[in-house]
């Protein structure tokens, strides 16, 4: 293994990693962070064995257009931090701050669909405590919630950091590809997400 | 060099944006089970391994998270075909 050796070196000096990168520690977070969501999706799957039509029922009420709508807005704000690692790592700070600035405007929209669907759901008297598929639609989309938020306040807390920033420094770089690997991540479970509840929900 | 992988990342995205709505379309549009369902499930792992390799790097990863993420999403895939298909 050679990242061991890579590691302090690379953490330093960053343009002497000879194109390799350095190991993240997120990755650890994220590969626990995987395991959990794929558990949960597993534990939603053996539920539902117990009631299909239940679970096909009620999946089939849920809005999918508003799912395709987030997943839409997920995938141009992940499109937006990548652009905005790449800018950070030719040196440029305005560009880096402008494509975060742009993510986060564009990510805001998650936010704003998903309030509109649990008001609409809570409005129609849809609650967790309504079915088991239910209580696993607010447990399951709650959790990724708490995830989205932790990345937007990531992305909002860097974006900040630019305007006081005159040159990228190598720890800046690090923390942004970080907080954008968490980012990616958040699209990654939504992905899945997304396919489960809602588009499964649609066939049944 | 810059440019292009700029134009990389553009490519992943539009990628991502059509593979996204062509599931959404078979989703609301073709009710041909397993088939159906066996279609959105391989778009949504296609999707995850774009995320994965174009905008994570995955390529540029130790081989252990290679190896953990494409598992993972091998199994997500299969396991949520799997269940749904079988109930």
């Amino acid at each position: 293994m050679h990242r061991g050796k890579d590691l302090p070196d690379a953490l330093g000096r960053p343009e002497l990693a000879a194109g390799r990168k350095p190991f993240q520690s997120i990755w650890i977070f994220l590969v626990a962070d995987s395991v959990s969501f794929g558990l949960l999706f597993l534990v939603f799957m053996v539920e539902r064995l117990g009631q299909p039509v239940l679970f096909a029922e009620s999946a089939h009420r849920l809005n999918a257009l508003l799912g395709l709508g987030n997943t839409l807005i997920l995938i141009t704000g992940s499109w937006l931090v990548a652009l905005a690692v790449a800018a950070c790592r030719v040196g440029s700070v305005d560009r880096t701050r402008r494509r975060l600035v742009a993510a986060i405007v564009v990510s805001s929209g998650f936010a704003f669909v998903k309030i509109f669907e649990y008001g609409s759901k809570v409005g129609d008297g849809i609650t967790p405590l309504t079915n088991d598929f239910y209580t696993f639609y607010y447990a399951l989309t709650g959790f990724h919630l708490l995830h989205y938020l932790t990345g937007m306040g990531a992305l909002i807390y860097l974006a900040v950091l630019t305007v006081r920033v005159h040159e990228i420094e190598a720890r800046f770089t690090l923390w942004l590809e970080s907080a954008a690997l968490f980012w990616h991540v958040v699209d990654l479970l939504w992905i899945f997400l997304f396919a489960m509840l809602y588009l499964l929900g649609v066939q049944t | 060099m810059k440019r292009f992988e700029e134009r990389k990342l553009g490519v992943a995205w539009l990628t991502l944006v059509v593979v996204t709505v062509t599931g959404f379309t078979i989703a609301e549009a073709v009710f041909i089970k397993p088939l159906s369902v066996a279609l959105v499930m391989a778009l949504s792992g296609v999707k995850a391994r774009l995320v994965l390799y174009r905008f994570m790097e995955l390529n540029e990863a130790p081989t252990g998270l290679r190896v953990f993420f494409n598992a993972w999403l091998l199994i997500c895939v299969l396991m949520i075909f799997g269940l749904y298909s079988v109930a």
